[in-house]
């Protein structure tokens, strides 16, 4: 890495840190759980988006995430695991919307994706996106789910394994070898449009 | 600890091959707002300060767009109508009440496998029906044994005689139609249970029959607001500001709604802040009540009637108080303070570059300690970090006329972002984070823009009178007997005699110069402070006064010795809410292991194992006996709805029930044994009150009233400190109190923070 023109520290754990922080402080202020929030607001929306398929409904669900979490925050002790903690609370509302709406969780597609408030061109801009989401539609529903806990929630790999119950090694390798295979199958893919 | 970020285009692709959408910053300030309501809401007595977010601006500047007519209320301008349809039921709320009101018929309970679940009550009215309903008993490793896993979460409903599904609506359920006296109450499956754990399915059949003639319904006496409006209010100098520029916006405080309680009133009402063209303005604390004396009236924010604040739609933002009235001198001048924000030059801007490197890393820092000036002022951006979302947050110190800056990279557009701080209104920095889908790197050039600097502040105010004199409430006010303070008569207070200066507190507080919290001891008269742990929780003194075991990061427990500050590590133990056993050999305290979540565990100081000694789960330790033989704990119905106190026998290993608090909070109960065995101290309902009840259950009555209570220690003495949270203020202080003939002291102004521990001898 180049260095910076300007002084440069580097701490990988930081941004951790000063979650940690935002937590214990909001143990005493509930006002600064405003702050987790801040820092969680998108991934939560991103990732009940690609659970709901509907802007109306991930947003419905991520204020009831909010909610639930914010009113639950005085049992939650683990400082270190807050994202695998509501998370877990964002699964369990998305569970709970389908249930009451008495309806399938929505295949990753381009009609889910091409609702008329969100037209497709404006969100999956290339090629080989729209080529990755055929390809993802048709993963297990076990390994769409890493991949959203992965690339929409932003979770770390420590923060996946204590969510999935498995361990950090354990998940680094599925990720991987599921990374690999979606490259293969992409390359084929491209092969055959050539 | 790596992140995704590390972003490799095919990444970047996966992302984009889900589709979505960006968030809409609308729904993001919504939602903000709401959660910042209910923490408002939440946090006991008082709300020393809100946070101050860009959120809070956009909330406030739609307000003030929205509100064109100043509602003015007063003894001589007000128009009350009561209109006879709604009442008000305490713990029930505000109701309509304009046909006859049924209630349950009896309560009804039902157990299985150990666990009970009963409905003590229900209220049916013609838009709601409200049913209490507890459960005790459910073992904990019925829960999750991990805080990242949620068990069963469906809700419970009403089911009708014709099947009908009467589901929920905020706290209460839809109506039970006129006619129809029977409905079975359903509870799928107990909150947060694991699948297969216990059993789920309860069927509980209710009756309903006309409420009884003493059922208490205050009337609910709903004030219209005056026809006389104005669009700008007038700003005045405020009488006991002389001085400075603070302006008064009168009129800006409404009442909606009056209740008359028992020994005074239930406010509700909405503040509607305004501002001039080119102005927005902010709320920066909770509301402030004087009596034409000028006297402070406390108040506390009645949880029952929360819906009445939340339905508030006709703008602006709603409140609600309850207060005693006795003594109270008319009108009242209900206050909101404020401030004016507005750009002084919209147009100006400035910039900076800055170097990222070609591959910048979540976490990685830089600190350019370089001075900006843009539109006359000075902000020093003190940090930039790259963030774990693709994007960067820039820190700035600022002097205190200025609120915050818009920051933009230029050539790159942010897909997400925020920020927090209020410059000049907190600690005088502010941050901007922006977030993007591929962090841009290189050297960057920053641009800021929309300089808001903090002007005048300012005071929401209205005033309020009752339509016609209370004969029922004495002139003056009376302390229940048994009572030793209310927030009225700290003041009062004489310090502490150099008696019990030998004395020592240990307090959870903020720490001066690093803004975090930590645990520190005092003297009783505030000399000798010591940082014993500049990070950890939950701390207790030892009976000697020499150790404090607390709660480390790491959730284990530590203890240090004060003297020499060496630390050690109980082996295998981990928890909080730790209490020393008499002989300091001992340390009871609330864990999770196996199957259970905050149980209470006993762990020897020597090292040597412990024992489980409860298996229920989010318990509180209240303190052993004088002999040590006995641990008194609590555990909770769910929910807080009341708590079971047991003593524990270390002899047989057997629990106890003894009785059950019905009326502490379901927060913090904090509860705590005296050094006599006798008296358990406890937080009320009100999260502000102090209870004493005896260990068998009796005599069970109120010692500080409406006082702002929060930490809770005995010393061995007999001494009972409290540390109490001051309204409107960041403030605590610390008293020590002798229950029995309330001699009472305040301690000085030195011991801030959460009381944990107090050493006596």
């Amino acid at each position: 890495m180049r260095e910076s023109s300007i002084s440069l520290t580097f701490d990988k754990d930081l941004p951790r840190t000063e979650e940690r922080q935002i937590i214990q402080t909001a143990r005493h202020d509930p006002q600064a759980f405003g702050e987790l929030y801040r820092l969680y607001a998108d991934q939560v929306f991103r990732y009940l988006y690609s659970r709901l398929g509907n802007v109306h409904e991930a947003e419905d669900v991520t204020a009831q995430t909010f909610l639930a979490a914010f009113e639950a925050f005085d049992r939650f002790r683990q400082d270190g695991n807050f994202a695998p903690w509501l998370f877990t609370i964002a699964r369990n509302k998305a569970m709970d919307h389908f249930r009451r709406n008495k309806k399938q969780e929505p295949e990753l597609s381009e009609e889910a994706s091409s609702t008329e408030d969100e037209p497709l061109s404006s969100v999956i801009q290339s090629e080989q996106a729209l080529a990755l989401s055929r390809l993802i539609q048709g993963l297990p529903e076990d390994e769409r789910e890493l991949l959203r806990l992965r690339f929409l929630a932003e979770m770390t790999y420590g923060e996946m394994a204590h969510f999935l119950h498995r361990t950090e090694q354990a998940v680094k390798k599925t990720i991987y070898r599921l990374l690999a295979r979606l490259q293969s199958q992409l390359e084929v893919s491209n092969g055959k449009i050539k | 600890m790596e992140k995704s970020n590390n972003s490799t285009q095919f990444e970047e692709d996966i992302r984009q091959s889900f589709g979505v959408p960006k968030i809409r910053s609308e729904f993001v300030a919504q939602l903000h707002g709401e959660l910042i309501k209910r923490a408002v809401e939440k946090t006991p007595k008082t709300i020393p300060s809100f946070r101050l977010r860009p959120a809070w601006i956009i909330v406030f500047a739609v307000l003030s767009v929205m509100i064109v007519a100043t509602l003015v209320i007063g003894p001589q301008r007000v128009f009350a109508a009561v209109r006879g349809l709604l009442g008000y039921i305490p713990d029930v709320g505000i109701v309509d009440n304009s046909v006859p009101i049924r209630v349950l018929a009896e309560p009804v309970g039902v157990t299985r496998d150990g666990i009970t679940l009963t409905v003590t009550s229900a209220t049916l009215t013609v838009d709601r029906t409200h049913i209490d309903y507890r459960i005790f008993g459910v073992p904990g490793s019925a829960y999750p044994d991990r805080e990242d896993v949620m068990g069963c979460t469906q809700s419970e409903y009403l089911r009708l005689p014709d099947g009908t599904q009467l589901t929920r609506m905020d706290n209460d359920f839809q109506p039970v139609p006129a006619g129809v006296n029977n409905a079975v109450f359903v509870v799928p499956c107990i909150f947060n249970t694991l699948p297969g754990t216990v059993p789920e399915n309860w069927e509980l059949p209710l009756s309903f029959v006309p409420a009884p003639p003493d059922l208490a319904v205050m009337p609910v006496i709903e004030l219209s607001p005056s026809p006389q409006a104005s669009l700008l209010p007038d700003a005045t100098a405020l009488p006991e500001s002389a001085g400075t520029s603070t302006a008064l916006v009168d009129s800006a405080v409404t009442v909606n709604k009056v209740i008359e309680t028992e020994d005074g009133y239930i406010l509700v009402g909405q503040v509607q802040p305004q501002s001039k063209s080119g102005e927005t303005t902010q709320i920066t604390g909770d509301l402030e009540i004087r009596d034409a004396s000028g006297k402070v009236v406390s108040y506390t924010h009645p949880a029952d009637v929360s819906q009445e604040i939340a339905g508030a739609s006709t703008g602006g933002t709603g409140w609600a108080v309850q207060f005693k009235a006795a003594g109270l001198v008319y009108p009242l001048t209900i206050r909101f303070p404020g401030v004016y924000l507005f750009q002084p030059d919209p147009s100006a801007t400035a910039g900076f570059t800055f170097d990222a490197g070609p591959n910048p890393q979540p976490g990685q820092e830089w600190s350019p300690n370089q001075d900006i000036q843009i539109a006359g002022h000075t902000l020093k951006l003190v940090s930039i970090m790259a963030d774990s979302r693709g994007g960067y947050s820039f820190r700035f110190q600022v002097d205190p006329e200025v609120y915050s800056a818009s920051v933009q990279i230029e050539g790159s557009t942010p897909n997400g972002g925020g920020g927090g701080g209020g410059g000049g209104l907190t600690n005088g920095e502010f941050n901007v984070t922006l977030s993007y889908a591929q962090i841009p790197s290189g050297v960057l050039t920053v641009i800021l823009s929309n300089l808001t600097l903090i002007g005048d502040p300012l005071t929401w105010q209205g005033q309020w009178s009752p339509t016609s004199p209370r004969a029922d409430l004495p002139a003056n006010p009376t302390l229940q007997p048994g009572v030793c303070l209310t927030a009225d008569s700290l003041a009062q207070l004489e310090p502490a005699p150099s008696t019990l200066s030998n004395g020592k507190a240990l307090l959870y507080e903020k720490l001066d110069d690093t803004g975090k919290w930590g645990l520190v001891l005092y003297n009783l008269d505030g000399s000798q402070k010591q940082v014993v742990v500049p990070a950890g929780n939950w701390g207790a003194l030892s009976p000697d006064g020499n150790r404090v075991a607390y709660s480390a990061t790491d959730n284990g427990i530590h203890i240090v010795d004060v003297t020499s500050q060496t630390e050690e590590i109980l082996p295998g133990a981990g928890g909080f809410n730790l209490h020393w056993s008499p002989d300091g050999k001992q340390i009871a305290y609330v864990g999770m292991g196996d199957g259970v979540i905050n149980s209470v565990f006993v762990i020897n100081t020597d090292g040597s194992p412990g024992r489980q000694v409860s298996t229920w789960s989010y318990e509180a330790v209240i303190g052993w006996s004088p002999d040590g033989t006995q641990l008194y704990f609590v555990a909770p119905f769910t929910g807080g709805a009341a708590w079971k106190v047991y003593a524990y026998d270390l002899g047989s290993g057997a629990a106890q029930e003894r009785f059950t608090i019905e009326n502490g909070t379901a927060k913090f109960l904090n509860p705590k044994l005296s050094p006599d065995g006798n008296w358990i101290a406890y937080r009320g309902r009100d999260n502000s009150s102090l209870y004493l009840v005896r260990t068998d259950g009796s005599d069970m009555h109120l010692v500080l009233d409406n006082a702002g209570a929060v930490g809770i220690e005995w010393s061995r003495s007999g001494w009972l400190g409290v540390s109490l949270r001051k309204a409107n203020s960041d403030e605590s202080s610390t008293v020590l109190i002798k229950p029995d003939s309330c001699e009472a002291y305040l301690l000085p102004a030195a011991l801030q923070g959460e009381l944990e521990g107090l050493f006596i001898p």
